[in-house]
């Protein structure tokens, strides 16, 4: 009896928070992810469990900011990522700051089109 | 939604996952969508919730007493109470947001969803590992590609510790 006793506690300790997370139904984990500052916090999520890979292309407000000047490269493909693989079909608010970066012109003009069309969409 | 309180007051029994029975104003259970579709639709008089434990259950019938008596100038007052509603552990808070999801009570769903947010802000994803007690189920090759293919999401200044 002592034997169980002990096993099960050491179970318990283990596993306790992680078997309340895999109970967060998907839609609740999104609503959480979709509260983090920025859409990049959210999509880092991706990396912290199998289960979390795709739940970034569910949320519907996206915040990006560009950090610094010498970031434009990576800020920008992978603003071409986000919406290559972005899954909702909604996008609720958008919000996007960034230098004046004019040798993205034409990657920001797409970028503004995809969330314009997706948002007429909605109200369609 | 028209409503009046006036009258006699309905009584409604909500009995925890462990049978502990909760007796309460039905007017305070109606800002939980899940409960007034059932006492308007079903006229019943006692719900059974065996899946939220009877600890979350208090918590619950807290704010929802709280919330009740929320006017403009306790609002401040209603403030520093949801922040200490949330000010518990990572395992309770959860508790409280599963049962607050499947309750229907929108307000304080955002409200907790945001503070577990707030738990994991700015975390690395180690750190966020760390905090829900996950272990990783991707292979060092799967990350690391991961990693190169967005090194946007990656780079900048992260949280490593756990607090």
């Amino acid at each position: 009896m002592k034997k169980s006793k002990l096993t099960e506690r050491v179970v318990g300790d283990d596993v306790g928070t992680l078997n309340r997370i895999s109970e967060l139904p998907d839609s609740l984990l999104v609503r959480i992810i979709s509260l983090l500052p920025t859409t990049n916090d959210a999509f880092r999520t991706c990396l912290v469990y199998k289960r979390w890979q795709y739940l970034w292309t569910s949320i519907d407000n996206l915040t990006l900011v560009c950090r610094s000047r010498s970031k434009e490269e990576n800020f920008a493909s992978f603003m071409d990522y986000l919406f290559a693989k972005r899954t909702s079909s909604k996008i609720r608010k958008f919000h996007l700051e960034i230098w004046d970066m004019p040798s993205y012109n034409l990657q920001i003009k797409q970028w503004l089109s995809y969330v314009i069309k997706t948002r007429s969409k909605m109200f369609d | 939604m028209a409503s009046s309180t006036t009258g006699e007051k309905k009584i409604l029994t909500l009995k925890g996952g462990d049978n502990e029975e909760f007796i309460l104003e039905e007017s305070l259970v109606l800002q939980s969508e899940l409960l007034k579709n059932m006492v308007k639709e079903e006229r019943v008089s006692s719900i059974p919730l065996p899946s939220i434990k009877s600890k979350t259950l208090v918590k619950i019938i807290e704010y929802l007493k709280k919330h009740a008596e929320l006017t403009p100038s306790n609002k401040e007052e209603f403030k520093n109470f949801e922040k200490e509603f949330v000010n518990v552990v990572l395992e309770e808070l959860l508790d409280i947001t599963v049962a607050v999801n499947y309750l229907k009570i929108n307000g304080l769903l955002e409200f907790c969803c945001q503070a577990v947010a707030d738990r994991i802000k700015d975390k690395s994803v180690e750190a966020v590992r760390k905090i829900f007690r996950i272990e990783s189920d991707f292979t060092p090759e799967e990350e690391s590609e991961f990693r190169k293919e967005t090194p946007e999401a990656f780079e900048g200044d992260l949280d490593d510790t756990t607090n």
